[in-house]
């Protein structure tokens, strides 16, 4: 492996990897993706959104025993010692479209939802300049800055998340719960399985583990951040769910903003919008760099390219254009191509890993 | 002052002499005596002199002083010369020191094997330290830093005597990191004296103060200290070499070396952390970090510095903890109140109006009525003004400083609100701001904080809070990829909310990957098994 590939791994120092997989598992509250929960299973979607939880849980269970199995530090380099060369930059360049799609569906939610919060007059293209330009800064000052800035916002974050979470579901109507299968099982657990695109970009983070000369990260500790990311997840829904009727939730609109406006405290304290849009942004703008790094490694082992830095500036901008035409267009098409690569592309890949045998030595890794 | 009695030798004068090391260097192929030719110290007395009657320039420095006098040998009269500096090298030890016993008659040769260089060395060992040396170069090197240097005729060595005697400060009490409770030693000017401030508080033998001249020209001692077996061996040779490659003519203080040595200038944090307090030093050096003592420089760099360490007030380690703790809290709400709290205001002015209850708005906006500047310039300019306020009172004698701040802080913000230049509501904000960058535990830190500020103003007024997270995250980035001495700078960064317990201080910070980690066994309170 080259030294520039090397350096855009995290480095984990601090426990900092549990601030990261809870982010990643968790900013998309903050997407018009919860919705798809009371959208398939009605008065059941905190029951959806667990049994997607369980779901996503098994996978990253699977991913962290496949790769140890192969003993490789992340998929990148799994893909590359399994399928040999040819196969790992297949594998390689379907992740890097998956991080751009998922980039650019990011970049447009994050817009759309501080333009319903507060931005309502603004242009798109100058809110999102400010979510671009910061995912740039952020994914060119590295992998390990970018870590540690995790553990300063995700603790913030979360402590908001669970805020609004208080703050709804004891004012919340138990009625909103029954029946208790909502739209009927097959819903929940088939239709409801699609709620699992909400955890789809542990990509980012299993691209992004460390090489084997830092510390491995224990699958103990893997597993406990997920279960957090994924706990917090399912109480949000579940606060959703008892807050506000599945009727009034169309595929448009942002939970997370439906939500905040069920909070009250008294009168002062009764509009917390706008302080929830700083915390949704910094969640998104944490992403959105982690993404455009772990896009910059991925690259790397592509192109293997000398000017590694100059590749996150160029990629972000390069998201950018594609929401503005998105947004021009309709988003739609994005993350329908989106939704697609996550789940036929990256299942597929990880599933073969776990099946496969080991083809390169260990040291050409 | 020139008692010299010898007419010095103008043949070979330089009128442009640059500085004492270039002078040798030039004109080095111009003469042909001993010492002009090899750099070092001839027997021959006169050609000593000469060279460095011209490499101190002597006919122009009246302070430099050649004297002239006889060494009494068993009876026999040796010529020889002292020069030293006056007002850097005391007089009176060059007089009863030095010059009584050379010219009382004390000195005898006592075997046959000793040498005269021998007999003059351990007469004059006993009333002043001295060492021999030859090379001039070193010796004008040292002269300079208030030495006295004793030449004899027939010697081709010279005899240095410390006996410093310029005039400086004793130690003191400290001025910017006061406390109320604690030790109320401060550093000096005086490298020495700072060095046995700071070995006088740890009695450990291991600690080690290595001496690294800065600068080509002033030579300015600078002493690096660490824990040997405590302090990480990489992080003592980083320091080091930073230091020592530092090339510059003049070393002022600690503040030219933290230039010269800290990772970026335009961080916008202090990445070296600044001491008067012998006692905070110590407890630094003791967990495993650096010190740098300057000569000339009341402050003590302490590298490398992180984030946590800056929340740190040396109150906090001699009240009870939880006072400290209260304390702490309060100087970080006044920490997020001057870096926030005007960023705040103007989004939430501007942009996020459903923020507040209605009845405050309404007040906010009936006392901005007649406001007829944008509001952002309103408060740009009365954080200015206070900042103009803050410089003036540095600058003026104290006993006018509280006029000033009655004049420039209640009259000037009272005629400001009376005359509609600025709303009530944003006098009280600008305070506040004020108050809490006051309450930082530095003063470096106070003034990073005022800087900041205006990052946050420029993107509240820009876009609200979206505008905040846009400034708050390129900060927090930045600083998390910012690098003190190796160590990041956010390494610690769950450290700056809570003191804890000296007996809960088991283990050496991690980030600082020292040799010994332990301080103190798990269980230090052993009278608590007994009980």
């Amino acid at each position: 492996m080259s030294d520039i590939n090397t350096k855009n791994f995290i480095s984990f120092e601090n426990r900092s990897f549990y601030f990261v997989l809870i982010n990643l598992l968790t900013f998309r509250i903050f997407s018009r993706l919860p919705s798809l929960f009371p959208k398939f299973s009605g008065s059941a979607a905190a029951l959806s959104a667990l049994f997607s939880g369980v779901i996503a849980f098994g996978v990253i269970f699977l991913i962290s025993l496949s790769l140890k199995k192969h003993n490789s530090p992340n998929l990148a380099d799994a893909a590359f010692a399994v399928f040999g060369k040819i196969g790992g930059l297949i594998v390689c360049i379907i992740s890097a479209f998956c991080l751009l799609l998922s980039a650019t569906v990011t970049l447009g939610e994050l817009c759309h939802l501080a333009k319903a919060i507060s931005f309502p007059a603004s242009p798109f293209w100058f809110v999102l300049l400010f979510f671009a330009v910061s995912a740039a800064w952020g994914a060119s000052r590295g992998v390990d800055a970018l870590a540690r800035t995790h553990s300063i916002f995700v603790p913030v974050i979360v402590l908001g998340l669970i805020v609004l979470i208080v703050s709804t579901v004891f004012r919340g109507n138990l009625s909103n719960l029954v029946p208790i299968f909502g739209s009927g099982a097959e819903a929940v657990f088939g239709k409801g399985l699609s709620g699992t695109v909400m955890y789809t970009d542990l990509l980012v983070f299993f691209l992004l583990i460390p090489p084997k000369s830092k510390a491995p990260i224990p699958l103990k500790k893997i597993l406990t951040a997920s279960a957090t990311g994924i706990l917090l997840t399912c109480l949000f829904v579940l606060a959703l769910n008892l807050s506000v009727s599945p009727s009034i939730i169309s595929n448009d609109s942002f939970p997370f903003y439906l939500l905040m406006k069920e909070v009250y405290y008294g009168r002062f304290f009764q509009r917390i919008d706008s302080l929830m849009l700083l915390i949704s942004s910094l969640s998104g703008m944490l992403y959105l760099s982690l993404n455009a790094s772990a896009f910059s490694h991925v690259a790397g082992r592509i192109f293997n390219p000398h000017r590694q830095k100059l590749i996150p500036p160029f990629y972000i901008a390069g998201v950018s254009i594609f929401t503005l035409l998105a947004n021009v267009l309709s988003s739609k098409i994005i993350g329908f191509l989106f939704f697609a690569f996550a789940f036929a592309g990256i299942l597929l890949v990880i599933i073969t890993l776990f099946f496969a045998k080991r083809r390169v030595p260990d040291e050409n890794i | 002052m020139n008692s010299g009695n010898l007419n010095p030798d103008k043949n070979n004068f330089d009128e442009n002499n640059p500085g004492i090391n270039s002078y040798i260097k030039n004109n080095i192929q111009n003469k042909d005596s001993f010492a002009y030719r090899t750099g070092k110290v001839s027997p021959v007395l006169k050609e000593n002199y000469d060279f460095l009657r011209d490499a101190f320039d002597a006919d122009k420095n009246f302070d430099i002083v050649f004297r002239m006098f006889k060494v009494n040998l068993d009876s026999e009269f040796v010529d020889a010369f002292l020069i030293f500096y006056d007002g850097l090298s005391n007089k009176e030890y060059v007089n009863r020191d030095l010059l009584a016993p050379l010219m009382s008659g004390r000195l005898k040769i006592k075997s046959p094997c000793e040498t005269l260089e021998d007999s003059i060395h351990q007469c004059i060992i006993s009333q002043a330290p001295n060492s021999r040396i030859s090379q001039l170069k070193n010796i004008i090197e040292l002269v300079g830093f208030g030495n006295c240097a004793v030449f004899v005729d027939g010697c081709s060595c010279a005899f240095v005597a410390d006996i410093k005697g310029w005039g400086s400060r004793s130690v003191g009490t400290p001025l910017t990191e006061a406390v109320l409770s604690g030790p109320q030693e401060a550093f000096c000017e005086t490298v020495m004296t700072n060095i046995a401030l700071v070995r006088k508080i740890l009695k450990d033998p291991n600690l080690i103060a290595e001496n690294i001249p800065v600068g080509t020209v002033s030579k300015t001692p600078c002493a690096l200290m660490y824990i040997n077996g405590i302090t990480n061996k990489k992080l003592v040779e980083t320091a080091r070499n930073r230091l020592k490659s530092i090339e510059t003519e003049y070393i002022f203080s600690s503040a030219d070396i933290e230039m010269f040595i800290e990772e970026s200038t335009v961080f916008p944090l202090p990445q070296l952390l600044k001491s008067e307090r012998p006692d905070r030093v110590a407890a630094q050096l003791s967990d495993g970090k650096v010190a740098i003592l300057v000569q000339g420089s009341p402050f003590v760099l302490i590298l490398p510095a992180s984030a946590g360490d800056l929340a740190e007030a040396s109150e906090d380690n001699y009240v009870r903890i939880a006072e400290a703790n209260f304390m702490r809290f309060v100087r970080l709400i006044g920490c997020f109140l001057a870096l926030f709290l005007p960023g705040i205001f103007i989004s939430i002015a501007l942009y996020h109006h459903e923020s507040i209850p209605t009845d405050l708005l309404f007040a906010i906006e009936a006392s901005r009525e007649q406001m007829p500047f944008p509001i952002a310039l309103e408060l740009i300019v009365m954080l200015l003004s206070f900042e103009l306020i803050k410089e003036a009172s540095i600058r003026v004698p104290d006993p006018i400083g509280s006029t000033l701040g009655i004049v420039g802080g209640l009259i000037l913000g009272q005629s400001a609100v009376s005359a509609n230049i600025a709303s009530p509501l944003l006098i009280i904000i600008v305070s506040l701001s004020a108050l809490g960058a006051f309450a930082a535990p530095s003063a470096s830190v106070s003034r990073a904080l005022s800087v900041l500020q205006f990052w946050f103003i420029l993107f509240g007024t820009l876009a609200g809070f979206l505008g905040l997270a846009f400034a708050i995250f390129t900060l927090a980035i930045y600083l998390a990829s910012g690098t003190s001495f190796g160590v990041p700078y956010l390494s610690d960064i769950a450290n700056p909310f809570f003191v804890i317990p000296i007996w809960r201080r088991e283990k050496r910070p991690r980030n600082l990957n020292p040799q010994s980690v332990r301080k103190q066994p798990h269980i230090s309170r052993k009278w608590k098994g007994d009980v």
